[in-house]
């Protein structure tokens, strides 16, 4: 019993871990084709935005979280406006701007608050089993990543805003010349995406230590993530990451972490050469 | 010839200039820019991939590595041996080659395209990254070299030959080797691109099905240009490992993948010469940031790239060569 | 005219100043003002000034002034070698300081040596260089581990667990850790290297339970791995922690909020808390002096660490050398730091032994407790960097320009 527990325990914390690195790249990177290398910075303006208004304005975790959010979104529709609307459908040239943006808001972070900033304490308590221990925050976390992805998913395919979103990435001349605000779409579209790294901040900011690096911890993985999860992410989101969590997971077990990094690594290229449609692409084909 | 020579105008004033510069400026400018001319060829490789052939990749680093290690493995192993330095740079380079080929060959005879290229080769970068960081222990040595892990390796000997004058690569021979190396491969490279195959790799950019529907190969000829390069980030790679006697796993982080694509997106990748002057300009100038910027250099850095970016699509120094020629009549005909 | 004379003016003073600057000796100075360890590198660039600024205050060294040449290296390798090569062949420096991480430190040393610089490296490390150019002040696991692992698994029982950062310094202090393990008659229940990008824990944290060790041993790098501290706490892991880093270099005990750190055990060799917790005696006077005079420069230092220590001695332990070589020659100011030179800084005399070149030093085991307050259960005076020496590095008379590790002694 208890050795199940570890196991969901073990799996889901990466799963958990996986999802919420992932979700705002998938609607940045695998919705609207923006290569976000600064998609760590946004999961560090909501972490700082978290961390700072808790400290300065003493309020409590929840709250200061929201206000992470609030700022990351804030951040986003900025950036949107003045950066990132000039590179939809170039893609490529994504990349150079997102990563000037990265530097720029990195080493702001430094400037302004210093190499670290007082961390957060994790809230909620642990409980035993057996001879083991465990951060019931972190089995909040599981749920909650769980929880975020549902209402993605609802919003993105189940909406009429979703259907919108969609259909006005997919062909922006022929919803504008249907009546749709093209810009808007893209600029709501845009603040999600930003607005969820920055939930992903707000929610690890109490687990980690805050540097202006923070941010950088997440990057990776959310690539690996949303490109296994392919073309529809957020079908393939959960499935992505329960495969991608079940090989780090397992290889860290038998071997060392190093190899568990190396092991998802690899996997993502295997599944890029073998699944180009990622893991949605496997079950929209199913499903058909 | 003649008019090669009438076109190319801008290009000869330059290669003059980069030519005498050696008695103008003291040995540590010198040695200086030869470092920033090691970052050319990485970049010039990211234009024959990306610029002609519309495909972007962040593995030129792991060439990049693979090359400087490659050499570095060789040569330490042979040291002593007259001259052998500069078999090692041919024998990792092949190396390098050869891998950037099996990599090709993945990529393209698999089906991987576009945005996924980029993925692939960013995860292969940080494959070997992740690997070479752990290699500290001494189970990780070949011959006489240990692999040293994030430590990195060093003490490799200078390429060339010691008993003859001038006959290493170090100083005013280091300069000029990398000069005439650069200069042989920018004509190389102009041949290609205006070469049968480079016109079909250049169309195939625009549409990979109805290039191939005409009967070419496109898959084939994108895994030569994928392997060109490979071979020329292996080119900096040894000449980088050469200059500072030093190679880490480092040179094959996110940051370091990420690099030359900015260097080539921010100066102009569709033309080779605007790669190599914008290449020098932009390691220049974050070294000179890092002088004198202090905390603000960095934020300066990404300045210029989000500048350049949203205002220069083609590039900045591609869109300053332009406006130059149109300026000066003397440099149109 | 006005505008003129200004010029003028300008052009005189400047004449001078260069003229004059060439009666200075040049210190340059490599280290990471901004980047990822910077947290832990803005005090020594304040130690160093302070030195200087102490040494110029009493009339320089050979009637010269000490002239700092600095650069950000931004915790970038490449950067390092860019501006120890401009150090060397442009700014002419006459010794260089410098390099926080043991990667930047191997990135630079290889220049030094073929340029014939004179290098100090003033970082605590993994232990094993033994160059004849290169002089270290910080301390080494010799020195950190040989008096802590014994006194954690006397205190707190034998079986010893190790997580250690995967790349040279975690693996080399692992290696240290085992090895005086056994020879003090315990058990490693468990090892486990993490790669350095890793910032999720709890499958470590259940391995180490599972393991159920007496002692945690934490050798943990970098921002994204102090993670596990604010994990372990929130999973109730409650195992006593040791480690050689933490603490001493980035004040984790002040910046994580408690109860993170928690009962864990560093080895340092200073921490500006020395004389807060030592009420009286020798530590006390110097380390309360020390932060005196650093304060009065750097007011708003959130913190005044143990690498501090090991910069502010070696710019003394130069200054006395070049003052007995009667010059700046390398290699005359390098015999006269292989005669023994000895600095009585911040927390005691710090003396450079001649076979290796590290300082012996004054180790203070440090325990973060309830709340993170800072005590100091127990003090070993005058800890010498033994092993080089004991394995055949004799710099004094070998010249050498080696790395070596417990697997991989001189001797071999």
């Amino acid at each position: 019993m208890v050795f199940l527990f570890n196991i969901f325990y073990q799996f889901g914390d990466s799963l958990a871990f996986l999802l919420l690195a992932a979700i705002g790249l998938a609607v940045i990177f695998g919705m609207m084709k923006i290569i976000n290398l600064a998609h760590g910075e946004f999961i560090t303006v909501g972490a700082y935005g978290t961390v700072v208004s808790g400290k300065v304005f003493n309020l409590p975790l929840p709250i200061a979280m929201a206000f992470g959010v609030i700022v990351t979104i804030i951040f986003g529709l900025i950036l949107e406006k003045y950066i990132i609307r000039y590179l939809y459908g170039r893609p490529l040239d994504s990349v150079v701007a997102t990563w000037g943006i990265s530097l720029i808001v990195s080493q702001s972070f430094l400037v302004i608050f210093g190499p670290s900033y007082e961390g957060l304490q994790t809230p909620m308590g642990n409980f035993r089993l057996g001879e083991f221990s465990y951060s019931e925050y972190r089995i909040f976390l599981i749920f909650f990543a769980l929880f975020i992805l549902f209402l993605l998913y609802y919003l993105f395919m189940k909406t009429s805003f979703g259907t919108l979103a969609r259909a006005t990435i997919e062909n922006p001349a022929i919803s504008s010349s249907m009546g749709v605000d093209v810009k808007n779409v893209y600029s709501v579209t845009f603040a999600i995406g930003a607005g969820l790294a920055g939930v992903t901040g707000a929610l690890y900011a109490p687990t980690m230590t805050i540097v202006p690096s923070i941010g950088q911890a997440f990057i990776v993985s959310a690539f690996i993530t949303v490109v296994t999860a392919g073309a529809s992410p957020f079908v393939g989101l959960v499935p992505a990451a329960a495969f991608l969590g079940t090989v780090q997971t397992s290889v860290t077990f038998f071997y060392k972490s190093t190899f568990g990094l190396i092991a998802i690594l690899c996997a993502v290229i295997l599944i890029i050469r073998y699944l180009p449609n990622g893991f949605s692409g496997l079950i929209l084909k199913k499903s058909k | 010839m003649k008019a090669d020579y009438k076109k190319n105008k801008l290009q000869i004033i330059t290669f003059v200039i980069l030519g005498t510069l050696p008695l103008f400026i003291d040995s540590y400018y010198l040695d200086n820019f030869s470092y920033f001319m090691c970052w050319t060829f990485i970049s010039l490789g990211l234009a024959v991939i990306w610029g002609m052939g519309g495909i972007l990749s962040f593995g030129q680093t792991a060439f990049f590595g693979l090359a400087g290690y490659g050499f570095s493995v060789i040569s330490i192993n042979f040291l002593g041996v007259a001259g052998v330095s500069l078999w090692s740079v041919i024998l990792a380079l092949t190396l390098t080659g050869i891998f950037g080929l099996i990599v090709g060959y993945f990529l393209f005879y698999g089906g991987i395209y576009d945005v996924f290229v980029g993925i692939v080769t960013l995860a292969m970068t940080l494959v070997l990254e992740t690997f070479m960081q752990q290699t500290a222990g001494p189970e990780y040595t070949i011959g006489n070299a240990r692999l040293n892990g994030f430590n990195g390796m060093q003490g490799m000997p200078i390429i060339g030959f010691e008993k003859i004058p001038f006959g290493l690569v170090e100083g005013v021979t280091q300069y000029y080797f990398i000069l005439i190396l650069s200069i042989l491969i920018l004509i190389s490279l102009y041949k290609f691109k205006s070469s049968k195959m480079g016109l079909i790799f250049l169309a195939s950019k625009e549409d990979r099905e109805r290039v191939s529907s005409l009967g070419h190969n496109v898959q084939k000829i994108q895994l030569i240009g994928f392997t060109i390069a490979s071979v020329l980030a292996g080119i900096s790679g040894i000449l980088y490992t050469n200059w500072g006697s030093y190679i880490t796993p480092d040179s094959m982080g996110l940051v370091s993948a990420a690099l030359p694509v900015v260097y080539v997106a921010a100066s102009g990748k569709k033309d080779f010469f605007s790669v190599f002057i914008g290449c020098i300009f932009f390691v220049w100038l974050s070294q000179t940031l890092a002088i004198n910027g202090k905390q603000f250099a960095i934020i300066v850095m990404g300045l210029i790239l989000v500048i350049a970016t949203r205002f220069f699509p083609d590039g900045i120094i591609l869109m300053l060569k332009n406006k130059l020629i149109e300026k000066v009549k003397w440099l149109q005909s | 005219m006005k505008k003129t004379i200004a010029l003028l003016v300008s052009g005189f003073l400047l004449f001078f100043s260069t003229a004059w600057s060439a009666e200075t000796i040049k210190l340059g100075i490599l280290e990471d003002e901004t980047g990822n360890f910077a947290i832990a590198v803005v005090p020594k660039i304040h130690a160093y000034e302070l030195a200087v600024k102490e040494i110029n205050a009493k009339g320089g060294v050979l009637g010269k002034q000490l002239e700092i040449v600095r650069y950000d290296t931004q915790s970038d390798n490449r950067r390092f070698q860019e501006f120890a090569k401009r150090l060397i062949k442009k700014d002419k420096v006459d010794v260089v300081f410098g390099a926080f991480s043991s990667a930047s430190r191997e990135s630079i040393r290889g220049i030094m040596e073929k340029n014939k610089m004179l290098y100090f490296y003033n970082n605590q490390y993994e232990g094993g260089v033994c160059s004849k150019t290169t002089f270290m002040t910080g301390a080494v696991p010799e020195q950190q581990f040989s008096t802590l692992v014994p006194w954690m698994m006397e205190k707190y029982g034998k079986n010893v667990y190790t997580i250690a950062a995967d790349y040279n310094f975690g693996q080399i202090s692992a290696e240290w850790v085992r090895q005086i393990v056994k020879e003090a008659g315990g058990t490693m229940v468990g090892e486990e290297f993490i790669p350095l990008d890793v910032s999720q824990y709890s499958q470590t944290i259940q391995k180490i339970q599972k393991a159920k060790p007496d002692v945690l041993m934490t050798l943990l790098v970098g921002a994204k791995q102090a993670s596990f501290y604010e994990q372990q706490a929130s999973a109730g892991l409650g195992i006593p922690m040791a480690t050689s880093i933490n603490v001493g270099q980035a004040y984790e005990h002040r910046r994580f909020a408690p109860p993170a750190l928690e009962n864990m055990y560093v080895t340092v060799n200073y921490i500006q808390e020395v004389h807060e917790v030592i009420k009286s005696g020798e530590f006390h006077d110097k380390s309360k002096d020390y932060v005196k005079r650093f304060r009065a420069l750097y007011p708003n230092e959130p913190y005044i660490n143990m690498e501090s220590a090991n910069a502010y001695n070696a710019i003394y332990m130069y200054a006395k050398a070049v003052e007995k070589a009667g010059t700046t020659d390398t290699m005359k100011v390098v015999t006269a730091l292989e005669s023994g030179i000895s600095h009585d800084g911040p927390s005691g005399v710090v003396t450079m032994d001649p076979k290796s070149h590290h300082g012996s030093h004054t180790i203070f085991l440090v325990r973060v407790g309830k709340g993170h307050t800072v005590t100091i259960p127990k003090i070993w005076k005058d800890i010498q960097p033994y092993w080089l020496g004991d394995n055949g590095c004799d710099l004094a008379n070998k010249a050498d320009y080696s790395q070596y590790t417990p697997s991989n002694p001189p001797s071999n």
